[in-house]
């Protein structure tokens, strides 16, 4: 894990598919990132479901955000971390999810934390 | 003497985050701290509604986050891309998407989210307010 000190951490700890807070907390990480700060997104709980890859949100006649949540890479964002418990809680595996991402086990996502300047929770 | 970016994300009435956020900002500033900016984002975009109107022995929340903006100079700033999903347009918006009716409250201003991101990079004090 990189040790450098991040202007924001977007920590998503909501479930996919159940309102605007992922969209909402991807537009202001995708903004800051173009504004050319050190950006990094945290899923934990039932967050990590955002990253579950055939999802199926038109048959709920939604969005969904898996699109822009695979586009991350283009716009800069590749620090994309996992709560590690929460993998294990839902029987995940890091390398199966729709996109690249670190898991954090409790004493990393500490540091991960403390290296933030700001915290934005959706 | 501190800056604070303020950060209001839940909705007026079915959140406290509006009404905490004004007694926030007015505690800071009678302490001599400044209140940098304050941003209006997901639910917290419902206080720019100017057809709010809550019974009359209830705090009007809009009037007092306008009063507390004009004693003080400060910035109200609405995300528009939040504001407009939810149905809060300034006459310039009204126009462009071929509406009738424009209801941003006066001394509120629709923004991008760059200024939310402007605001954080030049403070250590980011307060979020959520619903």
């Amino acid at each position: 894990m990189s040790t450098s000190t991040l202007d924001l951490l977007v920590i998503f700890s909501h479930p996919p598919l159940t309102g605007l807070r992922g969209r909402e907390g991807l537009d202001v990480a995708l903004v800051s990132s173009t504004f050319d700060q050190n950006t990094a997104l945290l899923f934990m709980g039932e967050g990590v479901l955002q990253l579950l890859p055939d999802q199926q949100p038109d048959c709920l006649q939604l969005k969904g955000t898996q699109a822009m949540l695979k586009a991350l890479p283009l716009y800069d964002l590749d620090q994309v971390y996992v709560e590690e418990a929460a993998l294990l809680r839902y029987g995940l595996s890091a390398d199966k999810l729709l996109l690249p991402v670190q898991p954090l086990n409790n004493v990393e996502l500490q540091q991960l934390l403390q290296r933030s300047r700001h915290l934005l929770s959706h | 003497m501190a800056g604070f970016v303020l950060n209001i994300c839940g909705a007026p009435y079915t959140s406290q985050a509006p009404l905490s956020a004004l007694r926030f900002a007015r505690a800071a500033l009678a302490a001599g701290h400044q209140i940098q900016r304050v941003f209006f984002y997901q639910d917290g975009v419902l206080l720019a509604n100017a057809l709010t109107c809550p019974p009359q022995d209830e705090t009007h929340l809009t009037r007092e986050w306008q009063q507390l903006a004009a004693n003080h100079q400060l910035e109200l700033l609405v995300c528009v891309a939040a504001a407009l999903r939810r149905g809060i347009l300034d006459q310039k918006e009204a126009a462009r998407h071929g509406l009738a009716h424009h209801n941003l409250a006066e001394g509120f201003t629709l923004a991008g989210l760059g200024q939310l991101v402007d605001g954080m990079s030049s403070t250590d004090r980011l307060m979020t307010f959520s619903g």
